[in-house]
This record gives structure tokens, C-alpha cells and sequence, in this order.
């Protein structure tokens, strides 16, 4: 099925799209901004109460988190090996695991929990936690 | 008569959002207790209460990445080599959207573990579900430990 990006959402090519979808085509996206530090899909995508817990502990708002992202395109690889979307009425769950690969050649994986909630008819990053194990 | 209908339908909406308001402040008490219930239920080894707050198909993903289901912690909860002294949360944060909840906080983790001691940190976002049966805990994920207050 080919999934086309259009204001930010996927759309099937017959028309019709799930909000799971959208959501999965949302986190593929989510993705790729922290590869290229796009920070303007992040000042878009991000709901202004957004809070991410990263896996060292440190809590970061939005405003923190889109200077992180500026600064920090560290990774030049992300393979998302598992990806488990649910949606609760107006709010999705994505739980996810991936492989990584750093600009110095180290490997590693990480678990990621991201909460997106459905507001006038666009879906918001609203909570984010991260786990980056120290080690393989 | 048309003044009277507006004021009527503002008042209803004004009542609308009041009670909106008020079921959200509702639940985010719900959720907040429910949580710190639960933290102490780890604390105390209490599997039923844990039993009874955990979502059946629940996950938590820990520091190190490992990932552990409602049976693991439930089997973990009875073996009682782990003594808390502290397993308590501050910072406590709820938000809810509709019929999730997210709560994030910093956890305080202090005992024995066979008989070697433990004494540190984490932050945790633990997100809540409302089902038929009330709330329910439904996915948690912590941070790595916090490096030690000098």
C-alpha cells in the first residue's frame, strides 16, 4: 500500500487513511526530524505542554527539547524493528524499539514510548520517554 | 426572547465546560492516587492490589531496555529478597486527554536486594487507560538511574 504525506498526515492512495496510519506515518516522520535536526517539524508536531523524559533523566520541555534537537543530530542511522500503535479515542500510544548507528560508528538500540493526542483534527506529541541502554 | 435564547444556550455551554473541566480534575485525582497506590503496593509486595491496577496486556520498559509484562511483575512481587525502604515518588505530574493519563515522576528506590543495598533515582512516565473496570496502568518506562547528589 503506498502511503503519501499530505499537511503532515499519510493518505492511502484510494483516499481512505486510519488514524493508525496516520500516527505510523507521524512516527516514521518523528524519525527522521531527530536524524536531520529538523526542528521545524518538531515546532509543528510538538503540543506546547509536551514533555519528554530522556533515558539519562533528564526532563525536557518543548522549548528545550527543540534546542536539543539543533544541536544534537548525533545518529546517522534509525532502523525501527518494532513499532506497537494503540489508539485510545482521541489519543494513540506508540511504543517502539530501534537499532542505531552514531556519526563516531557506535551501534546501539533504544525504546522509545510516544503519546499523541488528536486535537482539532491534527494529531500533537504530547509526552515522550526514551531508554537508550549504555550498552549492546 | 432571542436575548433570553442566547443567554440560555451561553449558560449551557458555560455549564458544559465546567463539568468537562471538573471530570478532568476528577481523573487526574484518580490517576494520582491510583499511582501512588501502586507504588506503594510494589513496596509492600502487594501482588493483588498490583494485580488489580495493572492492565492484562501492561509492559514497562526499564532503564537498561529490558522489557517486563504484568506475569513478570507480578512473579517478581512475590519474591520478597527485594526490602524497600523507600519506593516513593515526588514531582508527581498527571495529565489526562480523554480516557488516557500520563503520569511522570521521580522515583526513589531504597532497600536491599539479597541482602546488597540499593539507593537511587529515576524518572518514570507511567500511562493509564480507562477501561470499563475504572483506570487502569497500561505502559511504563523509566530512565536510567540518576547519578547520586553530591
Amino acid at each position: 500500500m503506498a502511503i503519501r504525506v499530505r499537511s503532515g498526515v499519510a493518505a492511502t492512495s484510494g483516499g481512505a487513511v486510519t488514524r493508525e496510519q496516520e500516527v505510523r506515518t507521524l512516527n516514521e516522520q518523528y524519525i527522521r526530524s531527530i536524524l536531520t535536526g529538523d526542528v521545524a517539524w518538531f515546532a509543528v508536531r510538538l503540543a506546547e505542554e509536551f514533555v519528554c523524559i530522556e533515558s539519562d533523566g533528564s526532563v525536557l520541555d518543548k522549548s528545550a527539547f527543540l534546542r536539543r534537537t539543533a544541536g544534537d543530530a548525533s545518529l546517522v542511522t534509525y532502523n525501527l524493528d518494532e513499532v506497537d500503535v494503540r489508539l485510545y479515542g482521541d489519543v494513540a500510544l506508540v511504543r517502539a524499539k530501534g537499532s542505531w548507528t552514531s556519526k563516531a560508528g557506535a551501534r546501539g538500540f533504544s525504546r522509545y514510548v510516544d503519546v499523541y493526542v488528536h486535537e482539532r483534527n491534527d494529531w500533537k506529541v504530547v509526552s515522550a520517554q526514551v531508554t537508550r541502554p549504555p550498552h549492546l | 426572547m432571542k436575548i433570553r435564547f442566547v443567554c440560555g444556550t451561553v449558560a449551557l455551554c458555560v455549564t458544559a465546560v465546567s463539568s468537562v473541566a471538573r471530570a478532568q480534575t476528577d481523573d487526574k485525582t484518580i490517576v494520582a492516587a491510583l499511582d501512588t497506590k501502586y507504588q506503594a503496593a510494589v513496596k509492600h509486595h502487594d501482588a493483588k492490589t498490583m494485580d488489580a491496577i495493572l492492565a492484562d496486556d501492561f509492559v514497562l520498559v526499564t532503564g537498561n531496555g529490558s522489557a517486563f509484562s504484568k506475569a513478570d511483575l507480578l512473579k517478581q512481587s512475590r519474591d520478597t529478597t527485594e526490602v524497600y525502604e523507600h519506593q516513593e515518588d515526588t514531582q508527581q505530574t498527571v495529565r489526562v486527554w480523554g480516557n488516557t493519563a500520563v503520569v511522570t515522576a521521580l522515583l526513589w528506590l531504597k532497600g536491599t536486594r539479597k541482602g546488597v543495598a540499593f539507593d537511587y533515582k529515576l524518572w518514570f512516565s507511567d500511562t493509564y487507560v480507562r477501561t470499563a473496570g475504572g483506570w487502569r496502568y497500561a505502559f511504563g518506562q523509566a530512565s536510567l538511574r540518576l547519578p547520586a547528589a553530591p
